[in-house]
């Protein structure tokens, strides 16, 4: 089996990933609720894993690591925190409908938003699309760093500078680019909340997810309950970590995020981007010299990690499916961002994904161009 | 003597023992009945009396929120600090 469906969730992870889980779930107790031994470890384990991200992300102290369950979870924290009392929000035109939906959701509340809409690896087009759609009562601008469906890496610096300017705060989807570029949460000025998975370019397991709080302006709990901390107070703890996170952590989780998070700093994300830039460039000269496939692809600054394609004479979900039946995984349709084909004009169909992770090789792309070109003369 | 410092959450303490430890003071983390009987919910960090002022000096110069400051009798007795 060839695994390129990275882009929702990396399949194969370091080895010290299952072995820390496997570690946790045997000797770690509830965090910060007891004083014995295993609490304390369960306890040590979690903190050494809100350092690690600190120090990658460059956040001044752990405690503005908020553990979550997926990169869905920080994004509605995110925006619930900036939004919860109404506004208007400038979103890209290739948000996820982790960005989308509790946008929509919020309309009740008075909650507006206008997509910024712009072309496909045009980041010019980008930066103006978003200062065009600021008002006066804008809160916040909702940036996905790079796209999941096209890896059209947006231009985050420059938003950010824009936000910096109007005084309004910037909530970053990095779900694709954690662990692929180096995102620094010091160098950005406007930016109030990073989302991301664990399980993704992180290669931590599923069901973890990170939110990092760049800014301690208020925030909105979705959930409420046990924190370890204030018993006596009936209410939320009002301090971070503690104000975000309810309930029994996900210890086993935490502690292999942490392992993939070391490897990730082993690695090196410039040499973890270069891999994949040049399986990016590999997929797309394969693909691209078929006849009737039709690649998506941008220069090296602005296109990472991940390659869309669609082929004439084949929808996405047949040209998949039938990969899939020899043993190549990809991903088809909208990506959960229908946005992003709206910008693109890929609807309604969507496209074919090809999304690398570390463990993918030069020869496994050569067998994927292999196997589209066999599938498309058959058909 | 033993010094105790008192913090709302783990997570609090736990970066209190980060920063006391870069600053040469050796801590252990305790969940110490004697002073959460008073109402000092969370956790402690146990240090050695001598390095009280520096601990507490060094906790406000690094922003980490502690609640109160103890010290701790041989028998077991504590005594708020107030430090």
């Amino acid at each position: 089996m060839i695994y390129f469906d990275n882009a929702a969730t990396t399949l194969y992870k370091p080895r010290s990933v299952a072995k820390a889980m496997e570690a946790a779930m045997l000797s770690c107790a509830n965090p910060g609720r007891s004083g014995h031994a295993p609490a304390m470890r369960a306890a040590e384990t979690v903190y050494r894993c809100r350092e690690t991200a600190a120090e990658m992300f460059h956040l001044p102290c752990p405690e503005q690591v908020v553990f979550t369950s997926n990169a869905t979870h920080a994004l509605n924290i995110a925006i619930k925190s900036v939004l919860h009392g109404g506004g208007h929000a400038v979103v890209s035109g290739y948000e996820h409908n982790s960005v989308v939906r509790p946008l929509e959701a919020m309309k009740e509340q008075g909650v507006c938003y206008t997509v910024a809409q712009s072309g496909l690896f045009c980041p010019e087009q980008a930066v103006q699309a978003v200062q065009e759609a600021l008002r006066s009562d804008t809160r916040c601008v909702i940036l996905n760093h790079i796209s999941n469906v096209f890896g059209f890496v947006l231009p985050l610096k420059e938003i950010d500078a824009l936000c910096a300017q109007r005084q309004i705060a910037l909530i970053v989807d990095v779900s694709q680019s954690a662990g692929l570029l180096d995102v620094d949460a010091s160098e950005l000025e406007s930016a109030r909340f990073l989302c991301m998975p664990g399980h993704k370019s992180l290669y931590g397991p599923q069901g973890t997810g990170l939110l990092l709080v760049c800014k301690a302006e208020g925030f909105y709990s979705l959930m409420q309950g046990g924190t370890g901390s204030e018993s006596l107070n009936l209410s939320q703890p009002d301090f971070l970590p503690d104000a975000l996170e309810s309930g029994t952590l996900n210890v086993p989780g935490i502690a292999g995020l942490r392992e993939g998070l070391l490897f990730v700093k082993k690695q090196g994300t410039a040499a973890l981007a270069q891999h994949k830039r040049e399986l990016v460039e590999q997929a797309a000269q394969g693909l691209g010299s078929i006849p009737g496939v039709r690649v998506f692809c941008g220069p090296a600054e602005r296109h990472q990690g991940l390659i869309s394609f669609a082929a004439q004479g084949q929808t996405p979900a047949e040209l998949c499916a039938r990969l899939a039946q020899r043993g190549i995984c990809l991903r088809d349709g909208l990506h959960c961002s229908p946005l992003a084909h709206r910008s693109a004009g890929t609807l309604p169909e969507g496209t074919c994904r090809v999304s690398f992770s570390c463990f993918n090789t030069r020869r496994e792309v050569s067998e994927l161009v292999f196997a589209v070109k066999k599938v498309l003369t058959s058909a | 003597m033993g010094f105790l410092i008192t913090f709302k959450s783990v997570t609090h303490a736990q970066r209190g023992a980060r920063v006391l430890s870069a600053g040469g003071i050796v801590t252990h983390l305790v969940r110490p009945a004697t002073v959460l009987a008073r109402g000092s919910c969370g956790y402690a960090l146990r240090m050695n009396a001598i390095g009280a002022y520096k601990a507490v000096r060094l906790l406000r110069q690094s922003g980490v929120p502690f609640v109160k400051t103890f010290y701790e009798q041989a028998g077991g007795e504590v005594k708020e600090a107030g430090l």
